[in-house]
């Protein structure tokens, strides 16, 4: 049984903290440290979108940016999105749009921006789960929670939550998984690596057992941004 | 009475219960849309948002911001994801960008138009920005809060349903500290006398 690089178990997340209202001049937000990584979701809208002609009288459009500081990283990343930056924009809006109750509000615009400040792998779950609280902190009608986790294979292991070096390891296989909360629906999964169909089932489930650890810090924070009793919140 | 907050996606009830608002069924079941406080009759049940954008309603009073002229009219904010065309010709005198209007809302039509009526040009002051949902906490029962507001702060106050408050005030900071700590504890009971307590402290 190898032991992981910073002693983790094979199933144990990395340290988590949340603190939700971080930004005042968005309509919601979310500040997430999720080990090394650090992300700051925020929703704006619904607003009216331009142009025009994207406009969808049926449903607000969702319009996800998944963005990486240049300082968020060891070789300085360009601010120009790269193809992997709208990939997992796109996607990740996706399941944010089957999430969010869209259809309360045509012709509109909901902008939904997750930017990492500091980056050591397992960004795009921590982005989705940070975008996740900023929407509920919006107010946005939503299903449910979308929790998001990292789950794969290492050094022999398979694991939840990789790092970096995980991620980098020779027999690597590293997937996202998002899952809708508490319906359990799977709403983004993403995965490289070669690997067999048993052990992919296997690290799926992983994934899904994560996320409801994810679920569970996502409530706790939302609820203790409202504390029924104690004294008042200046 | 034990008040519950509730996040997206929380089973509100398994009892047949009529939908009210914040709420959603599937699979035969109430579940909440939005992060808020439960509330239940006999017939509904229903989620107050702690947060939420502001849709309109005919009947609500709202505050209105010019923000654009043409020949025939304006374009006014309302703070909601739209925005509201107002006639030149039901208005007696001439606005400016950034102009402030009270008015009530007549109708909305088909293709969601607003058409407004009784409409009041606000002298010059300072906004509050809140969310639709606070702003019956910010009135509090019978005028409760907002004559505690006007009492303590020698202030001339109007609050609009989509979440704007137009003030004129002797003391603007205590009158904007006061409407914040209202907005930031909303959930919480007895908040009148909480307030009142503040403002007396804050006055001598």
């Amino acid at each position: 049984m190898n032991e992981r690089i910073d002693g983790r178990k094979n199933d144990e997340l990395r340290p988590i903290k949340i603190k939700l209202g971080v930004v005042k001049s968005a309509d919601g937000s979310c500040y997430l440290e999720w080990g090394k990584n650090i992300v700051v979701a925020t929703v704006h809208g619904p607003r009216p979108i331009f142009p025009k002609h994207l406009a969808d009288a049926e449903r607000s459009v969702i319009d996800y940016r998944y963005r990486m500081a240049p300082f968020s990283v060891t070789d300085r990343k360009s601010p120009v999105p790269a193809k992997r930056d709208k990939e997992i924009s796109l996607v990740s809006g996706n399941a944010l749009e089957s999430v969010i109750l869209i259809e309360k509000f045509p012709n509109t615009v909901i902008n939904i921006d997750a930017m990492i400040l500091s980056a050591d792998a397992g960004t795009r779950v921590a982005a989705l789960t940070a975008a996740t609280l900023a929407c509920a902190d919006a107010g946005l009608p939503m299903r449910g929670l979308v929790s998001a986790v990292s789950a794969g294979r290492a050094n022999g292991n398979h694991i939840l939550d990789l790092t970096k070096e995980e991620e980098d390891a020779e027999d690597a296989v590293d997937t996202a998984v998002a899952v809708l909360m508490p319906q359990k629906e799977i709403v983004l999964l993403q995965m490289d690596g070669f690997v067999e169909k048993e052990e992919w089932k296997k690290i799926i489930n992983m994934g899904i057992v994560g996320s409801e650890k994810i679920y569970d810090l996502q409530k706790k924070a939302l609820l203790e941004k409202y504390p029924i009793d104690g004294d008042i919140n200046e | 009475m034990d008040k519950k907050i509730v996040v997206p996606g929380d089973l509100l009830t398994l009892e047949k219960k009529k939908l009210g608002q914040n709420t959603f069924l599937e699979n035969d079941k109430v579940y909440s849309s939005v992060i808020g406080l439960v509330t239940e009759n006999t017939e509904y049940i229903s989620v107050i948002a702690l947060n939420g954008p502001y849709l309109p309603v005919v009947g609500d009073a709202i505050l209105g911001i010019v923000k654009s002229e043409i020949v025939n009219g304006y374009f006014l904010d309302y703070h909601s994801p739209g925005e509201i065309y107002l006639p030149k010709s039901t208005l007696s005198k001439e606005l400016k960008i950034g102009s402030v209007i009270f008015a009530k809302i007549r109708n909305i039509t088909e293709s969601d138009s607003i058409e407004l009526e009784n409409v009041n040009v606000l002298p010059q002051g300072y906004i509050f920005n809140t969310s639709p949902v606070k702003v019956p906490r910010l009135i509090g029962k019978n005028d409760s809060m907002l004559n505690l507001f006007k009492q303590y702060t020698e202030s001339s106050i109007v609050i609009g349903k989509n979440g704007w408050v137009w003030f004129v005030s002797k003391k603007p900071q205590l009158l904007e500290k006061a409407m914040s700590l209202v907005v930031n504890n909303s959930q919480k009971s007895n908040l009148t006398n909480t307030i009142k307590e503040y403002l007396e402290k804050n006055t001598k």
